[in-house]
């Protein structure tokens, strides 16, 4: 197949009259649409654009003191680094959406789950008394004085019949009186 | 009418609406397109805030690497160009308080010295690149110089004058079409006469 020139080219304006419109913004907003489709989807036309842009630059003066060979590529690919860094961390909450949400795998896990539960419950229930008996056998309880011992009685009983006598006032006034704190003999 | 116009003119073109729109859709076609036409005058922006070649090209990047993560929030309330700028504006101040605070940190024994720690990067780059843009414009002037009348008036009205084809067409008497087809044909002699220089 025969490889068309530049001139070739420019004369079918397969090269780019429209680009150089396009550039101007001098069209109807159907060939816009249509000119920013086929550019979207076209490295070199987006190449030549920019060559159109740099003339333009060059012409008035604005070209920057150092310019960049192929800067826009370099964006690209960093543009395209963020991507993949972006996506991995998509991936991973995507993931664990699936496993969350999907009806086998959640089940599976709430069915583990609920095993190492109940597994872990009857460990502790079997080992309680145990443990308590255990505790309850080496634990040295040291006797309390007789003079300590009514210290203390005589702090509860102020304490009940503190309690008691301001009941009424503590309590929510919802609650039915003979269910709120009572006093009590040992 | 001067440059500034002309930028404007490309400035407030509504294709960057579309453009943006693309993107916003995840089409980085769209994004390369407003790169490539924005690069040089960010590129310039940023330098005239950061003297550090290396620097103005981080800074640059950077720019349209937040451009992009940020275009969900641009709401096209102000033009594309102008919510770009301001990017690059608070990117290059950002890029001058850390490297000043760096410098502060790398040089604790000379903090005394204020007019050291304050100031920027060592200006400029090699004298090649320096002359790379130089060149180009020299480059340029010269081909247009080549050029026919009727193609080298065609594209000084709409890159100097910034006039709409229109305008041009009324002024050389001929019709829009013809005004179209001489643009872009001086603009290919142009790029052509370009080519070996920024292939180099």
């Amino acid at each position: 197949m025969a490889v068309k020139t530049r001139e070739e080219d420019m004369r079918t304006d397969a090269g780019g009259e429209w680009l150089s419109a396009y550039l101007d913004a001098e069209m109807t907003p159907v060939e816009r649409h249509q000119s920013t489709r086929r550019l979207c989807g076209d490295r070199e036309a987006r190449l030549r654009l920019g060559r159109y842009q740099l003339i333009g630059d060059a012409i008035r003066g604005d070209l920057p003191e150092h310019l960049e060979a192929g800067f826009a590529n370099q964006v690209l690919q960093a543009l395209a680094r963020e991507q993949t860094q972006a996506d991995e961390r998509h991936w991973s909450l995507r993931e664990l959406w699936y496993w969350l949400w999907h009806p086998g795998p959640s089940v599976a896990l709430s069915g583990a789950l609920s095993v190492l539960a109940i597994a872990g419950l009857w460990f502790y229930m079997g080992d309680f008394p145990e443990e308590a008996s255990r505790v309850e056998a080496g634990a040295h309880v040291v006797p309390m004085s007789a003079e300590a011992a009514a210290q203390a009685q005589e702090r509860q009983r102020m304490l009940h019949s503190y309690l008691a006598a301001h009941a009424q006032a503590a309590a929510p006034p919802a609650m039915i009186p003979y269910i709120q704190l009572v006093d009590y003999v040992e | 009418m001067d440059g500034e116009a002309a930028i404007e003119g490309i400035v407030s073109d509504r294709s960057d609406r579309m453009l943006v729109r693309r993107a916003k859709a995840g089409e980085v076609g769209a994004f390369d397109i407003l790169v490539e036409k924005y690069q040089n005058r960010i590129l310039h922006l940023v330098n005239r805030y950061v003297s550090d070649r290396s620097a103005v090209h981080d800074v640059a990047q950077e720019t349209f690497i937040k451009a992009w993560q940020g275009l969900r929030r641009f709401r096209g309330e102000s033009q594309f160009y102008t919510w770009l700028f301001r990017i690059a504006v608070n990117t290059a101040k950002n890029h001058l308080t850390a490297s000043r605070r760096r410098s502060e940190q790398q040089l604790p024994q000379e903090a005394d010295d204020e007019q050291t720690a304050a100031e920027p990067p060592s200006a400029a780059g090699t004298p090649e690149q320096e002359a790379q843009a130089a060149e180009i414009e020299a480059a340029v002037n010269q081909a247009i110089s080549e050029l026919s009348e009727e193609l080298r008036v065609a594209i000084t009205l709409r890159e100097l004058e910034g006039m709409s084809y229109d305008e041009i067409a009324y002024i050389m008497k001929c019709p829009v079409g013809t005004v179209r087809s001489r643009i872009f044909r001086a603009r290919e002699a142009l790029d052509e006469k370009l080519e070996p220089l920024l292939r180099n």
